[in-house]
């Protein structure tokens, strides 16, 4: 058995499979770690900006702070 | 299998022993990246879709070949960012060139408030050559972001830091939670989940009364907040919270090329094998194995039943996986 499988036994949480949490999202435009999750960087679009991707969209700016489910990568 | 971001570790060694470091076990491997093979996976990760790559160690700026893979992944149009402690941009040519290789992002890790507390935290002196790095930057019209590892719920700490941010005229912070440490027992946690949300009420009344640019990542269930207080860091955009494991979007790659599921688990790689990222069929191999699957089940899992019918779902998404290794999520999931 190798170590990662012998962790995965601690694991206390359920069996039960959810959806995709889309995270709420910070504003701070220099931080790195705004994107740490990176829902948003599968878009060619989001590729052309340093980190802040999710403004390069207008359907972005509708949405309250978690722009980035309005691509359709992020969705998945 | 296709990625967006990838976090390649160059490097375990550090000039810093941060006490607090979710890799310490690691650090004394003196194991760096192969270049030429780094050069390989590259091209490999390009192909599959990875946009933006992270340098991590260790200290990714001491990696012998840290300029040439900047530029490496540069030529092959995909940012780089690193998370690094800035005590090596105080040499004003290592930041020009830096810059100059096209590097994207630059975090830097702020360990104390003063050399002596910098010691101790890091075994090292580095206060006043992270600032001169700094200054460094800024001055060739670069911003870095700043961030800071909250590992203590002393309300003293968040003043101490409002203080130093203020006198040093930084503008904005990035507030980090200190990561768990795993190991074969299954999880040491520095700080516990309820101290944890504590803190933010306490920076979130501290920073607003001094008008701070703040934000915080959240790694615990977002019900464990205040909802007063959780609306409002919400709707100013404060937090951000979430990660790449259940959405299988990233990939962290260490020193020896093996698969980590996240950078928290330096020393459990999905496989002892390095990937040949030669072979194409390599990493998809990796990823079809039992191993892989059930990780991946595992971390898109609801932690506590409750979870399911909860409306916070979708912006909580149920804290760092981590965590419920060592504590049972019934006992704070709200």
């Amino acid at each position: 058995m190798s170590n990662l499988s012998q962790l995965l036994q601690f694991y206390k949480g359920t069996l039960i499979p959810a959806p995709i949490a889309i995270g709420v999202q910070a504003v701070n435009k220099n931080s790195f770690h705004v994107n740490h999750f990176d829902c948003h960087c599968s878009s060619d679009d989001c590729a052309e900006t340093s980190y802040d991707c999710h403004c390069c969209s207008d359907d972005c700016a509708e949405t309250s702070y978690d722009c980035h489910c309005c691509s359709d990568d992020c969705a998945d | 299998m296709n990625f967006s971001t990838a976090w390649l570790t160059t490097n375990r060694t550090c000039n810093n022993h941060c006490t607090w470091c979710y890799a310490k076990n690691t650090l004394g491997n003196s194991q760096i990246m192969d270049f030429e093979n780094a050069k390989i996976a590259i091209k490999e990760l390009k192909k599959r879709g990875v946009k933006r790559i992270i340098l991590i160690g260790g200290e990714p700026t001491i990696y012998p070949n840290f300029i040439q893979i900047i530029r490496y992944i540069r030529s092959n149009n995909m940012l780089v960012s690193i998370a690094t402690n800035g005590r090596m941009f105080k040499d004003m040519r290592f930041a020009t060139e830096v810059l100059s290789a096209g590097i994207t992002t630059i975090d830097i890790s702020l360990k104390a408030f003063s050399e002596e507390e910098y010691k101790k935290n890091t075994n090292s002196y580095g206060l006043e050559e992270m600032l001169r790095g700094y200054s460094n930057l800024k001055q060739l019209g670069f911003k870095p972001s700043i961030s800071y590892v909250l590992v203590n719920n002393r309300e003293e700490t968040i003043d101490n830091l409002i203080n130093f941010l203020l006198e040093k005229d930084i503008s904005q912070i990035s507030l980090q939670f200190v990561k768990p440490i795993l190991n074969l027992s299954g999880c040491e946690l520095p700080m516990d989940l309820t101290e944890m949300s504590s803190l933010v009420e306490i920076i979130y009344n501290k920073m607003t009364n001094k008008k701070i640019n703040y934000s915080i990542g959240i790694p615990f269930p977002l019900c464990l907040i205040d909802s007063n207080i959780l609306t409002h860091l919400i709707r100013e955009r404060r937090i951000f919270n979430c990660c790449h494991v259940p959405k299988g979007s990233g990939i962290n790659i260490d020193e020896n090329f093996k698969i980590i599921p996240c950078n928290h688990f330096a020393e459990f790689p999905f496989s002892d094998t390095p990937i040949d990222f030669s072979n194409e069929k390599a990493l998809d191999n990796l990823y079809n194995t039992e191993i892989v699957q059930h990780f991946k089940n595992l971390s898109k899992c609801y932690p506590a039943k409750k979870c399911q019918t909860c409306n916070l779902w979708s912006q909580c998404g149920g804290g760092c996986f981590t965590y419920w290794l060592s504590l049972d999520p019934n006992d704070y999931i709200r």
